[in-house]
């Protein structure tokens, strides 16, 4: 018998190594249980163990089993989960009476998304629903969720933006799959069905892929021409004592809102429960050797930006959100060695940036501190 | 006696119906409907039966019968098919009716449309004539069906 057929008896109905046994433990069961459980959903477990150094156990569960982050949004009185995967940016729009953030290409609605136009796509008009209930045409502002379908951006309108919520995906039947713009069907907390909706899906059934297709192809000659370097995108976001500041857009994992109640302290340092992890939080004034921390009003929330290295999250609390910007980024001044940050101007004022060095320090400061708990 | 001669039965439209009740998995009260964009006509939404997705369809627009009365909740006659559980929605559910094989009929040749389709036999009872439906052609709904709000132009 090889190791691998001895490993695999822990599985065997009725396999126990217990000296006792009791109404309820040692009958040999569980691991049975699992194991059935797991292939009857198509899924598979695997045990690997070697002597005196530990065991691992993997469960592979397939993608119609799996939990997804999603955002819920609704329209005309439905509610629609978009996966966390397709989703930019959210943009809320206030209507100013005389002035329509909204303007027309040859009929087709498009918005100024900084310095890039991005058509609009009205879900009520793509999922048929216009003559059910109320619209937003009577609503101050306009939700704008910009997703991604492979290498295309587009706003999706909607009426109202929800929250985002890990959503367990389930399979549509035959007959609806042939329903492009749904991925999938999800149950909520209340016992409602929402449906998921499929970007790409979504994008295929409008038509106007080959038209975003073509906006694309021109801005990426545009940017060859005007500046061969790279472009990067920045979050700006200003913090009390630092002044504006910017990170490297892909380095945020999230940005997230706390209350005061909800920070505890652990061993001097302030921590947060995220997503299931102890997630400490840092004030840049504490790393960065500038300013003088002058500590946020106490009823105020706290706004966090989330970083994640190698599946630990980091919050770094800074005051403000400015800006989400794409800019050639050229560094005036390099960072010095006494702790001061590198600078760029960016948008016309100087900014200091931070680096995934710092983000690393972060992460460093919160194991030396001995945050990392399982 | 054998199974295929009992029948679910179900009201639809004043008329009496049923499938065979090896198909069915249960039968329950009014539950709430997700509706789905784009699907067809016939397709009413998605329920959720104790944490499962289920697509239920409307016998009555199924059948091309008239509408049902919007006050009217219908009942939820869940059947297994090939494509996991379906409900099929009726008016009002019947008794399990036990019937012999020598009342059995073919449905007159004079049917039309999606009926002709539909009902697999005619069963004489004494009062009453039972249409039987075949399970798995009512509870799928033809691909190239009208999609609801599928624009005209």
């Amino acid at each position: 018998m090889t190791d691998d057929e001895l490993v695999s008896l822990v599985f065997v109905p009725g396999f126990s190594t217990a000296m006792k046994i009791s109404s309820l433990s040692g009958r040999g069961v569980g691991m049975d249980v699992v194991k059935t459980n797991i292939e009857k959903i198509g899924g598979t477990v695997d045990v690997v163990t070697h002597v005196g150094r530990g065991t691992s156990i993997k469960l592979k569960i397939p993608l119609t089993l799996a939990i997804i982050p999603a955002l819920v949004v609704a329209t005309r009185g439905s509610r629609f989960a978009i996966p966390q995967k397709s989703l930019r940016e959210l943009v809320r729009v206030e209507r100013r009476p005389g002035e329509n953030p909204i303007e027309r290409v040859h009929g087709v609605s498009v918005f100024r998304l900084r310095n890039d136009l991005i058509p609009l796509v009205h879900l009520d008009q793509v999922l048929g629903l216009e003559s059910e209930g109320n619209g937003d045409g009577t609503s101050d502002a306009i939700n704008i969720v910009v997703v991604q379908a492979d290498d295309r951006q587009f706003g999706l309108v909607v009426d109202q933006i929800s929250d985002t919520e890990e959503i367990v995906v389930k399979p549509l039947s035959k007959q609806l799959q042939s329903i492009s713009v749904f991925a999938g069907a999800t149950i909520r907390g209340d016992g409602r069905i929402a449906l998921i909706l499929d970007v790409v899906g979504i994008a295929q059934r409008v038509g106007i892929l080959s038209e975003i297709r073509n906006w694309v192809v021109g801005n990426q000659v545009a940017v060859a021409v005007q500046s061969p370097e790279d472009k990067q995108r920045l979050l700006l976001f200003d913090v009390r004592g630092i002044g504006r500041m910017a990170i490297p857009l892909p380095l945020v994992t999230r940005i997230e809102e706390f209350r005061p109640g909800q920070v505890e302290i652990v061993g001097g340092e302030d921590v947060v429960q995220y997503r299931g992890q102890a997630m400490p939080l840092t004030r840049l004034n504490s790393i960065l050797a500038c300013g003088n921390s002058t500590p946020p009003p106490e009823s105020a929330s706290l706004h966090v930006i989330v970083c994640t290295e190698r599946g630990r999250h980091v919050g770094v609390i800074i005051d403000r959100i400015l800006d989400i910007v794409e800019e050639t980024l050229v560094v005036d001044r390099p960072a010095g060695r006494d702790g001061t940050r590198a600078t760029a101007v960016i948008r016309g004022k100087v900014t200091q940036l931070l680096d995934p060095s710092d983000v690393a320090r972060l992460r460093g400061n919160a194991i030396a501190d001995g945050v990392e708990v399982a | 006696m054998t199974g295929a001669n009992q029948f679910s039965t179900f009201y639809l439209d004043g008329q009496w119906f049923g499938v065979d009740v090896l198909d069915v998995r249960e039968v329950i009260r009014h539950q709430e409907v997700t509706r789905v964009p784009l699907a067809p006509a016939a397709i009413r939404g998605l329920i959720n039966i104790r944490g499962q997705v289920v697509t239920a369809i409307d016998l009555r627009h199924r059948l091309e019968l008239s509408p049902r009365n919007p006050q009217q909740l219908p009942m939820n006659v869940v059947v297994r098919t090939d494509d996991g559980a379906t409900s099929l929605l009726v008016d009002d559910i019947g008794d399990v009716v036990r019937v012999t094989e020598d009342s059995r009929e073919a449905p007159p040749q004079t049917l039309r449309g999606a009926a002709r389709e539909l009902i697999k036999a005619v069963y004489k009872l004494s009062d009453r004539l039972l249409l039987v439906l075949d399970t798995e052609k009512a509870s799928s709904v033809p691909a190239g069906a009208r999609r609801s709000g599928e624009r005209v132009d």
